[in-house]
């Protein structure tokens, strides 16, 4: 709808550099944030504006373009998926080049072919556009992306939008009809988010565990799905999770073990009171020592996680007693000895020290004996089967491990089972075959039945070496789930899988692997780069900002479009003929007074203004219009015109 | 070009941008972009914030749509239209409006709506050629949208902008002034009015239709050309004709005489019939003057911008013609053949554009009606002007022979479009205008006979 009063959104003043501190508080830009927000209010209330020509908005808009499209390609090479967060987080920065340049010009706003290339080569569209509300909005969005348990986004965005409907407020209403309304919108907002809160709850406890189901969800420490009962094959990809480094001493293959569990439950296990406590750093050094107890050194490892959350399990060889990186910020631990680090999300680089000894693992409780009633039976059958009469704990692991190894095979596929038998006992009694979740269960709740404590253990299996990496890696489909036994006072690894799943997922390796590998070398490669160089390169660019903005300015204030806002009035008045007198038959207009159709100007402003306003009478504004209007006037003429319109207009004008 | 399934989806869209626009206010549409955004950035609150943002937003556009479920203003409408507008060029018209009610209104604003007419994907598919400046955006040519919206605003015929009312105190009567811009020729159908007022939050509007039906008629867009230098050959033309006084051997009243059977009804001199209870008749005397004949070809219906550009050329021609030297015949040849005399009291000029104004394209290649219509009066014509948007075999021949018999002739031919492929016609003296730079190429026409 094409409205002179709807051209744009009308922003109370200072409000774009409220928006602009406001974000720079919650998101941490603060520095950054009050330089833009001084330039853009700055420049708005400066006398100097450059009269900018199409062109140069063009180029403000393809540079914030190009500004946006690297850090869009960097954000999203660091941080995958989770990058658009962090795009949004700094897009005030992206965008500012074009609202400065906007407040900066003498127009105040854009043409809309500086957004729209298409439109560039249509000569005749000549729409222009305030961008100030949208990057407003933008402010707003972005401030979003602070810390979540942050109250003052809330009262942040209250004030902004309170200051945006004040400037847009009807005049047809009373300023308490606004405030009621708003009071009522208020109370639809209190209950709105206690409904949105609600929902998520459900979500959550819902959704998100069909969500989990998928086999590419990241692990969870408290919780573990198994694929056990998914009908068909599983599909697992091809892509590098982890790069290993072993020293000579270490043996392949190699179990990096994630997290452990202790209750199983229709097809998910999952780790009862293991919240996560954090570890004391060793003092000057990025250093967490596991094992308190001081021993000889071991045997080092190089890991390096490609990870997508800020908070992500660490894969570590059992007996892991240290661990040390610059790159995690905080490393936390459960009671199973489960790992979680506090990194940026993307490639995480960490070495861990590991000794001939299981490590810091809690002692067996009676959840790690527990056997769920509805698979006694079958588990009692299945010992008779194993036959463990008379035998000791060790000797009771090694024969249970023995019947996997000799009866069962793996397998990816599943075929259609029966509704009235469960998965586990299809597989013990009918199959015997499945996948190392199958075998991971099948062999704890049989350990438990036998009377050996035992979790279940999920991680990777490492003995792929790559060339191009010069390292060994771990893929998503090496992904692995053994059991733990807890036998002679310590907790042992009993991976009853048959050794040739290893094969077997590697037969599955897609054509593409090869292309795969590279591309994924050439983003570890430039991640490891960023994280080494770029912030501290960033840090010296810094030094180069003042000199280059001095430049600008001179250069700026120099150029041959410069024009002074006094100048810019009279000057707009004096070179657009027609509209000598636009300024006053705007606000004539505005106040509801009309020329009637062939009403000459003189006629209409001696019936519609003021005779005299501001020291100057209407008569003789309009005979110093005709003056200019009808004839070359000498300067001195054109000089009084201008003083006269800026005194009867006043402030309207400016 | 868009499928059928497609293309039925953009009457859909179309409304609800429309709804759209006039439902919210600016400030209304700015809030629904960042509710969208921040419904979507937010949709795990354990990510960001700005589930909260959109909470906030949503609660306000609801309670500002509620407010403005219901309105009923007394406020009455009344157009007051120009006889006629040009197409392309920037008019206005008054809208009147009186509050009946009991208090003042203000920040209402008027939006004027003409009649849109259904635009078929066949009539899209034969438009195409007239919509410029689309086809470089690859979303338009794949989709064809935006081409489709910019054929509807033509084939609905202008441009209205919306405005904003003064403040009307009860029983007072304000007038508003609206602009208006022709994008086609031909009538201009008003349907209603939509009064629309913001909810308090100023996010929303109510909107109140009132059927107020009107038509304007636009006239064809004319461009500046040279004057034409129309050769002079005076012939014997019967007489009868006003404004006489003018100009060369003008006829003029010579006697009274009686009645003959055959005679014009308005040649009777109703004042001798008053005294002698006889019907007694004007007797002028025969004159010679210049007459020259336009003749319109309309065979472009295929090509829709060639045939606005030869109503356009046309236009032009017209607008040069001066009334008062000579006669000038607009011949409208399309299936059937329409005469129209303008001149030395025949009709004006604008008559003429009025009848330009409404002329549609025809489909038959035919030109047999006009030929003989003009074989019948070469002896009184001077000279002939000629707007072709088409050259064949039987436009040659009816050109050769009009030379032949010693006609001055001008023959311009509209070329361009989308089939450019036109036989150049190489002996003949005839001009060609491309559309694409129709009122360059007319302002370089050599008019000398």
């Amino acid at each position: 709808m094409s409205n002179a009063r709807e051209f744009g959104t009308p922003l109370p003043p200072l409000w774009l550099a409220f928006a602009l501190l406001g974000w720079g508080l919650l998101t941490d830009n603060l520095a950054g944030a009050l330089v833009m927000a001084l330039l853009v209010e700055g420049i708005r209330y400066a006398p100097l504006k450059w009269a900018l020509a199409e062109r140069e908005f063009h180029r403000a808009a393809d540079l914030t373009s190009v500004v946006f499209a690297l850090i869009t390609a960097v954000q999203f090479s660091r941080y995958s998926v989770h990058g658009i967060y962090q795009i949004l987080k700094v897009a005030p920065y992206c965008f500012f080049p074009l609202v400065l340049v906007q407040r900066a010009s003498t127009a105040q706003t854009i043409p809309m072919s500086a957004l729209f290339y298409s439109l560039r080569r249509q000569r005749d569209y000549a729409a222009r556009l305030d961008v100030a509300p949208y990057y407003l909005a933008m402010c707003l969005l972005a401030a979003s992306t602070g810390a979540v348990h942050d109250a003052r986004y809330g009262a942040f965005c209250v004030a902004i939008v309170l200051g945006l409907l004040s400037a847009a407020r009807p005049r047809r209403y009373a300023w308490t009809t606004w405030m009621l309304c708003l009071a009522l919108s208020a109370g639809l907002a209190l209950l709105t988010q206690m409904g949105v809160l609600r929902a998520q709850r459900w979500v959550e406890d819902s959704v998100m565990y069909w969500v989990n189901q998928f086999p590419w969800a990241v692990n969870d420490a408290n919780r573990e799905v198994t694929a056990i009962g998914a009908i068909g094959r599983l599909k697992l990809s091809d892509q590098i999770r982890l790069r290993v480094s072993p020293g000579p001493e270490v043996k392949l293959p190699l179990l990096l073990q994630e997290a452990s569990y202790d209750v199983f439950h229709f097809g998910t296990w999952s780790a009862q009171q293991a919240p996560f406590a954090a570890l004391d750093k060793r003092a000057g050094a990025a250093v967490w020592d596991l094992d308190k107890v001081a021993r000889a050194p071991g045997t080092r490892l190089q890991l390096s996680l490609q990870h997508r959350r800020e908070l992500s399990l660490l894969p570590a060889p059992r007996g892991t007693r240290v661990v040390a990186s610059n790159e995690i910020a905080e490393l936390q631990r459960n009671r199973f000895g489960a790992l979680m680090a506090e990194s940026p999300p993307g490639a995480l680089s960490y070495t861990v020290e590991q000794g001939p000894t299981a490590g810091q693992q809690t002692p067996p409780t009676t959840d790690d004996s527990a056997v769920p009633p509805q698979y006694r039976a079958l588990l009692d059958e299945t010992l008779a089967e194993v036959g463990i009469d008379g035998l000791d704990a060790a000797q009771r692991t090694a024969r249970i491990r023995a019947f996997f190894l000799d009866h069962f095979k793996y397998s990816l596929i599943q075929p259609d089972t029966f509704a009235w038998r469960t998965p586990l006992a299809d597989f013990l009694r009918n199959t015997r075959r499945g996948h190392c979740e199958y075998f991971a269960t099948a062999s704890v709740l049989l350990l438990r039945a036998a009377g050996i404590p035992a979790r279940y253990a999920v991680g990777y299996m490492v003995d792929e070496y790559s060339p191009l990496e010069r390292a060994y890696i771990a893929r998503a489909r090496h992904a692995h789930a053994w059991a733990l036994a807890f036998v002679d006072g310590q907790w042992q690894v009993i991976d009853s899988t048959p050794a040739t799943w290893y094969e077997l997922e590697d037969a599955r390796a897609t054509d593409w692997q090869t292309v795969q590998d590279l591309a994924a070398w050439v983003v570890y490669r430039y991640q490891r780069l960023a994280q080494a160089n770029l912030s501290d390169f960033t840090d010296q660019l810094l030094w180069l900002v003042p000199p280059l903005a001095a430049l600008l300015y001179w250069r700026l204030r120099r150029s041959p479009l410069a024009v002074r806002n006094a100048a810019r009035s009279a000057g707009a008045a004096a070179d657009a003929a027609p509209s000598l007198l636009a300024p006053l038959l705007e606000a004539l207009a505005a106040a509801g007074q009309h020329p009637a159709q062939g009403e000459t100007v003189a006629h209409f402003l001696r019936r519609a203004a003021p005779a005299t306003r501001g020291g100057v009478s209407s008569d003789e504004l309009v005979r110093l219009y005709y003056q200019l209007r009808y004839g070359p006037a000498p300067d001195a003429v054109r000089a009084r015109f201008i003083q006269c319109l800026i005194a009867y207009c006043g402030e309207s004008l400016a | 070009m868009p499928p059928r399934a497609l293309f039925r989806l953009f009457p859909l869209a179309a409304r609800a941008s429309r709804a759209l626009e006039q439902r919210f206010t600016l400030t209304g549409r700015l809030l629904m972009g960042v509710l969208l955004s921040a419904a979507i950035l937010g949709i795990d609150i354990g990510q960001t914030l700005a589930y909260q943002l959109a909470v906030l937003a949503f609660s306000l556009l609801v309670a500002s749509f509620v407010l403005t479920l219901r309105w009923r203003p007394r406020l009455d409408v009344r157009r007051i239209l120009p006889n006629m507008v040009t197409h392309g060029v920037a008019s206005h018209y008054w809208l009147e409006i009186t509050n009946r009610g009991p208090r003042t209104e203000s920040d209402v604003l008027v939006q004027d709506t003409l009649v849109q007419p259904p635009l078929s994907l066949a009539r899209f598919k034969t438009l195409r050629d007239m919509h410029s400046g689309g086809d470089g955006n690859w979303f338009d040519r794949a989709v064809g949208f935006p081409r489709w919206v910019a054929m509807r605003r033509r084939e609905r015929g202008a441009e209205i902008v919306a405005v904003t009312l003064p403040p009307i105190p009860a029983g007072a009567t304000a007038r508003v002034r609206v602009e208006l811009s022709a994008q086609r020729r031909g009538w201009l159908r008003f349907a209603s009015l939509c009064l629309m007022r913001p909810d308090p939050l100023g996010l929303c509007r109510a909107r109140h239709h009132v059927a107020l039906a009107d038509k304007l008629l636009a006239l064809p867009r004319r461009h500046a050309m040279p004057d034409i230098q129309l050769a002079s050959r005076r012939h014997y033309q019967p007489g009868g004709l006003s404004l006489a006084h003018a100009v060369g051997d003008s006829q003029e009243f010579a006697a009274l005489r009686a009645y003959q059977a055959g005679d014009p009804r308005r040649h009777i001199h109703w004042r001798s019939f008053a005294k002698t209870g006889e019907l007694i008749v004007k007797q002028y005397q025969d004159e010679y003057f210049d007459r020259h004949a336009l003749i319109v070809d309309t065979r472009s219906a295929a090509a829709p911008a060639r045939f606005e550009a030869v109503i356009e050329v046309a236009a032009s021609v017209l607008s040069k013609h001066r009334a008062q030297d000579s006669i000038l015949d607009l011949v409208i040849a399309g299936t059937d053949v329409l005469e129209l005399h303008g001149g030395r009291g025949r009709g004006d000029n604008l008559r003429a554009l009025a009848y330009l104004a409404e002329t549609v394209g025809a489909e038959s290649d035919d030109i047999a009606g006009v030929a003989a219509l003009l074989r019948a009066r070469m002896g009184q014509l001077a000279s002939i002007i000629l707007v072709f948007g088409h050259f064949d075999a039987q436009r040659r021949a009816l050109l050769d022979e009009l030379r032949a018999h010693g006609l001055a002739t001008l023959c311009l031919l509209v070329v361009g479009g989308q089939d450019d492929a036109e036989p150049a016609p190489s002996s003949l003296a005839v001009q060609r205008l491309r559309t694409e730079q129709l009122a360059a190429d007319l302002a370089q026409i050599r008019t000398g006979s």
